[in-house]
């Protein structure tokens, strides 16, 4: 069947399953949107406020489904508008598929109007990238776009499509969806060395990443965990790999992570590391990291083995099978002193202050609103303290309900993966946790949700300056607060109501259970909630960075002593 | 040109497709590693590309480089190899001043280190030397003395020695 460009490109994405896509139209994919118009019954265009906005939408989709995620923009500006979602996919490991036109080829490298080389700028952001020249390779280019996004250790993939390429007729002929590439599992006599590490072991850990999450091993290792009584800690990106109503769970590990997964770490003599990059968020000092212990690390990727930390055993492969492999050739263990001596270093939360009076605590806010939301609830957040609290705070049961950007640590990501998780579980409760400064970043996205009366909880945790940085200038820089108090003057509530969203406001403790059930009950749109925290909150505790365990600051009272 | 650090050989084979050399140099650069040399040719088959990169880093280093060259979508094979392994060699052109009083001594050193006479001129000559790269090196060093008024040199091409090819073990 003749079909054009722009009408082989739809019937790729149905043929990959793709119904729901993120983009902003333009001059060089009028041909696409053209061909998106003719087939708005099959696959469902969200306009977006902003590129960026539908690069975030799509790693939000995918990240809450596992599915490819896709979006859309035009040439130019439009593509670098792409950049940082793009990247954020890229650090974070999260299968998209990004798709940008461009000018004719015949005005390709002439500096034609809105002509950018968005190739040469993703290079090193994509797993890989193609500028389609010729109609003929548009469906085999497509289809390879999502075979490479998804298998292996999951990215983005950019397709650039020359506005000549998205009209031109060319023959289709359909094809299966595509499928990941085969993995080779590990070699056997490394198999039988971990097996040997983990029999004498007296104080095992688990350290697990998003590996676990993008390869959906999350029972694997909770079955191992049990089977041998290893405790579990995550790094951020690893959190709802493991259950954190488990008795063996210790926590995220890392800079702001728990005592007991950062003592876990230091005191461990084997370290099963799956799917985790020893991330200098992690391992602050990779040369001590789990200094007396024998590592072993299960990765898809070959090339994180020796990367950042130096290990024992390297088990590349599938991370499903090597679990199981590794538990199956293992009879039960019982470590009940090692997990007595980890639980000695849990820190209890002290209860929720019941004074109504009380100020605002971000961390009562999130407590109170894990007991009031479902399982199958969608955290989002942006970056900074309010990241780090919902990382604490907000207690992750489950893979794929933490959308959070780990590695690039992009502000302004929150509001386009909330709106992306809300399309891809439209009957379940997304709540964004944001910044008064990341929100400022990306707030026209609001628009977006308005329009498609996405219910997203957006708690703005408003304490009026850059926190995180602002921490860090208190803690490193002398209490010089350069450029982190920008005394903004936006009404959060007025401002939400002029986009046609409801506003809330929370000023002290006795509002956080009404206010949260009234926004919680809210659906029929989007509603902000200004929290009104102090600026003097900090992120506890802290290791700092290039630090270990023995650095950790507990209090900040005691470090200013 | 390179130093008398041990050198590894990285023999890439890659498929033939636009920017492959952009994503490897990228690559290379922002993961900050350093390369000594990097030769790219056409191989007997169209479809494939041989890039020959030499490094002087520690083996842990390499290692890392090998395994993120090989998450290159268009990249095939990576062999890892020593000098030593390698039937390898540079090609270096280099234009010495040569007046009447020294000509001879220039052409009778040329000779006597295998190099070819491509051109004469009115005051200088331009050799050719292929070699190891510790010969041309050694022969830059002898030829200073007279002047070098400039030089090319291509970096080190290498195939592994005995009967196994690069093509060795890759599917298709």
């Amino acid at each position: 069947m003749k079909l054009n460009g722009s009408e082989i490109l739809m019937e790729c994405l149905l043929e990959q399953g793709v119904d729901t896509v993120f983009g902003y139209p333009g001059g060089t994919v009028l041909n696409i949107y053209d061909a998106l118009y003719k087939y708005s019954d099959r696959i469902h265009h969200v306009l977006t406020a902003h590129e960026q906005g539908a690069s975030h939408a799509a790693d939000g989709y995918s990240r809450t489904t596992g599915k490819v995620g896709v979006c859309i923009a035009t040439s130019g500006p439009g593509a670098t508008n792409l950049v940082t979602g793009i990247a954020t996919a890229y650090m974070d490991s999260i299968p998209m598929v990004a798709i940008t036109g461009n000018v004719a080829t015949g005005l390709l490298g002439r500096d034609s109007f809105q002509e950018i080389d968005i190739t040469g700028v993703t290079i090193p952001i994509t797993k890989h990238n193609f500028l389609v020249k010729d109609v003929e390779q548009l469906a085999d280019t497509v289809r390879l776009a999502f075979e490479i996004a998804m298998s292996g250790r999951p990215g983005p993939v950019l397709v650039d499509i020359p506005k000549d390429v998205s009209a031109a007729m060319a023959e289709y002929t359909p094809a299966p969806a595509a499928i990941k590439r085969p993995i080779a599992p590990p070699k056997q006599e490394r198999l039988d060395r971990t097996v040997e590490i983990l029999k004498e072991a007296k104080r095992p850990l688990l350290y697990i990443g998003g590996g676990v999450i993008a390869a959906g091993a999350a029972n694997h290792v909770r079955a191992l965990a049990e089977k041998l009584d290893i405790p579990v800690c995550a790094s951020l990106m690893g959190l709802g790999g493991f259950p954190a109503d488990h008795p063996l769970w210790l926590g995220m590990v890392g800079m702001h992570g728990t005592k007991a997964a950062n003592c876990a770490t230091r005191d461990c003599d084997a370290l099963i590391v799956c799917g985790a990059r020893f991330s200098d968020r992690v391992a602050g000092n990779p040369n001590g990291f789990a200094a007396g212990a024998k590592i072993i690390h299960l990765d898809v990727d070959h090339a994180e083995f020796d990367k950042n930390v130096m290990t024992t055993v390297r088990l590349a492969g599938d991370l499903k099978e090597t679990l199981t492999v590794i538990k199956d050739a293992l009879d039960e263990q019982k470590h009940p002193e090692w997990l007595a001596a980890c639980n000695d270093n849990k820190v209890i939360w002290p209860a929720i202050s019941s004074d109504p009076e009380a100020p605002l605590d971000p961390s009562a806010i999130l407590r109170t609103l894990r007991e009031l939301t479902e399982r199958d609830t969608v955290l989002v957040t942006d970056v900074g303290q309010h990241q780090m609290w919902s990382a604490q705070f907000y207690a992750q049961y489950e893979p794929r309900h933490l959308l959070t950007s780990g590695g690039l640590g992009t502000m302004g990501y929150g509001m386009g993966a909330a709106i992306g998780a809300q399309f891809a579980k439209p009957d379940s409760k997304v709540v964004l946790v944001t910044g008064d400064g990341c929100f400022h970043m990306n707030l026209n996205e609001l628009t977006t949700m308005v329009s498609h009366k996405l219910p997203v909880v957006i708690l703005l945790m408003d304490n009026r300056v850059l926190g995180m940085v602002r921490q860090w200038q208190k803690v490193f820089y002398g209490k010089r607060f350069a450029a982190t108090d920008p005394e903004r003057q936006t009404d959060f509530p007025k401002l939400a109501e002029a986009f046609g969203c409801k506003g809330l406001v929370m000023e002290k403790n006795g509002d956080i259970l009404p206010v949260l059930k009234e926004a919680l009950s809210t659906t029929d749109g989007p509603v902000l909630v200004d929290c009104r925290i102090s600026k003097d909150i900090n992120v506890l505790p802290m290791i700092p960075p290039g630090g270990s365990v023995e650095q950790m600051i507990e209090s900040m009272e005691e470090y200013e002593k | 040109m390179s130093d008398n650090r041990k050198l590894t050989v990285l023999s890439v084979l890659a498929y033939n497709n636009p920017a492959v050399l952009l994503r490897m140099t990228s690559l290379f650069y922002r993961r900050g590693f350093n390369i000594e040399t990097m030769v790219a040719c056409q191989t007997d088959r169209p479809s494939l590309s041989r890039i020959t990169v030499t490094m002087t880093g520690q083996s842990a280093e390499i290692k890392q480089v090998r395994r993120q060259l090989l998450k290159l979508e268009d990249i095939a094979k990576v062999d890892v190899l020593q000098i030593e392994d390698c039937a390898a060699s540079e090609l270096a052109l280099i234009k010495v001043s040569a007046n009447e009083s020294n000509r001879h001594q220039v052409l009778n050193a040329a000779q006597a280190y295998g190099c070819r006479v491509l051109d004469i001129g009115d005051s200088t000559i331009t050799l050719e030397m292929t070699g190891r790269d510790e010969e041309v090196n050694r022969f830059v060093r002898y030829m200073q003395p007279f002047g070098i008024v400039e030089m090319g040199c291509t970096g080190v091409t290498a195939l592994q020695r005995g009967d196994t090819t690069i093509f060795d073990g890759l599917e298709g």
